[in-house]
């Protein structure tokens, strides 16, 4: 999955927002209506897409979707 | 040889907290949007004189009266709780006083919470096929809202008090069991203050005298979503059943979304997974026997099939089996 794909993917699992609002470079705490639960919605994509549970910890490491995107990757290899 | 779960009652106390009351009190997210996120629209509130063991005798009370079953034949008396009347003695043993049953009956308190009926159930299992038992009377009790501040939106927004009570009795089925503990979790869900350790930090405050709920949402998701699974393979294994052989699963209800992620990962279509969150909360150990009694009357669950059940929670600690109904 490309960094595009990536975003465009987990952009579908909000489903308050609409397609297109968010770039690989959007700081994904600061999406209109960002709370805890969206947290859960990106660990579980995460899981579902890559079979990685990411911890609170790596979250706390990430800002933008790139940072997501990254921090996948480096776990996958 | 296993065991069979029968005549299920269910205790809800008198007050609800819907969405539309929470929405009121905290002035966030909207009803709906409480809706949407945990997929409860009311839970259920015990009074602040009521306590676990007056819920599990009214439930009790509920199975005695529609039933023909006579006291006298109870030989077994489980209260599963984590709200208990006092640290000593059992609370089972004062139930057994106020159920007026035997006084040749063994009684025991089980202290757990999400995985607490499933656990109860391997207990009476070992119980009925060792002979020490032949009818069991189980009891599912908590009271979360007593240990959650007025402040904690999260926590009101999940959490209900409801009680059960059931019979276990002897079945051909052979039934297995699959438990598991992981204790380096216990901080990121638990009553803190609540217990000797750090008793010179117990909690004053008069409305939270039994110590205070706290939990790491983020956490106990991953758990959940790591562990469920593989319980769910284990048990398969175990019973050496293919997935599709199962006519229903039956889950403790921690919240919609957790539970729709498990049920996509485990691949179960959703017919055949009970989900009864709605007009309940997450009512801890009494989820799963609350389900099995919803799903009972709405036609979903009939003698005879053969029914999953998976707790989860709390410890943290799992625990899943696979009866015959």
């Amino acid at each position: 999955m490309t960094l595009e794909e990536f975003t465009r993917a987990l952009e579908l699992e909000f489903e308050e927002i609409q397609p297109g609002t968010i770039s690989p470079e959007t700081n994904y705490r600061e999406i209109e209506g960002w709370s805890s639960m969206h947290a859960l919605i990106v660990i579980a994509f995460i899981d579902n897409h890559y079979d990685i549970i990411l911890s609170a910890s790596d979250l706390k490491q990430t800002n933008t979707i790139k940072d997501l995107y990254l921090i996948v990757q480096q776990k996958e290899n | 040889m296993g065991i069979s779960i029968k005549n299920i009652e269910v205790y809800f106390p008198e007050r609800v907290l819907d969405n539309e009351e929470l929405f009121k009190i905290f002035n966030d997210i909207s009803p709906n949007d409480i809706f949407k996120r945990t997929g409860i629209k009311k839970r259920y509130i015990s009074s602040r004189e009521e306590t676990a063991s007056d819920m599990g005798v009214e439930a009790s009370e509920a199975l005695f009266l529609k039933t023909e079953l006579k006291r006298n034949e109870i030989d077994f008396l489980i209260f599963c709780s984590e709200c208990f009347d006092y640290i000593a003695p059992t609370t089972s043993c004062i139930l057994q006083d106020r159920l007026k049953l035997q006084n040749s009956i063994g009684a025991i308190d089980l202290p757990y919470g999400c995985s607490g009926f499933v656990y109860g159930l391997g207990i009476a299992n070992s119980l009925i096929i060792s002979g020490m038992a032949k009818k069991i009377l189980f009891i599912t009790s908590d009271t979360p809202s007593k240990l959650i501040p007025e402040s904690n939106f999260e926590l009101r927004c999940l959490f209900s008090d409801i009680a059960t009570a059931c019979i276990i009795e002897k079945n051909k089925f052979d039934s297995q069991y699959v438990f598991g503990t992981d204790g380096s979790g216990y901080q990121n869900l638990i009553a803190v203050n609540s217990g000797f350790r750090h008793a010179n930090k117990r909690n004053h405050d008069e409305k939270l005298p039994f110590g205070e709920m706290k939990m790491n949402s983020t956490e106990v998701f991953r758990f959940a979503i790591k562990k469920v699974p593989k319980l769910v393979k284990e048990l398969l294994i175990r019973h050496q059943l293919e997935i599709e052989k199962i006519d229903l699963f039956v889950f403790h209800q921690a919240s919609y979304y957790l539970l729709e992620i498990i049920r996509r990962k485990i691949k179960v279509p959703l017919e055949k997974f009970f989900v009864n969150l709605e007009f309940n909360g997450n009512s801890v150990s009494s989820s799963i026997p609350l389900a099995l009694y919803e799903a009972e009357m709405k036609g979903v669950l009939k003698k005879g099939m053969k029914v999953m059940l998976v707790g989860y929670g709390i410890g943290f600690s799992w625990a899943g089996t696979i009866i015959e109904y």
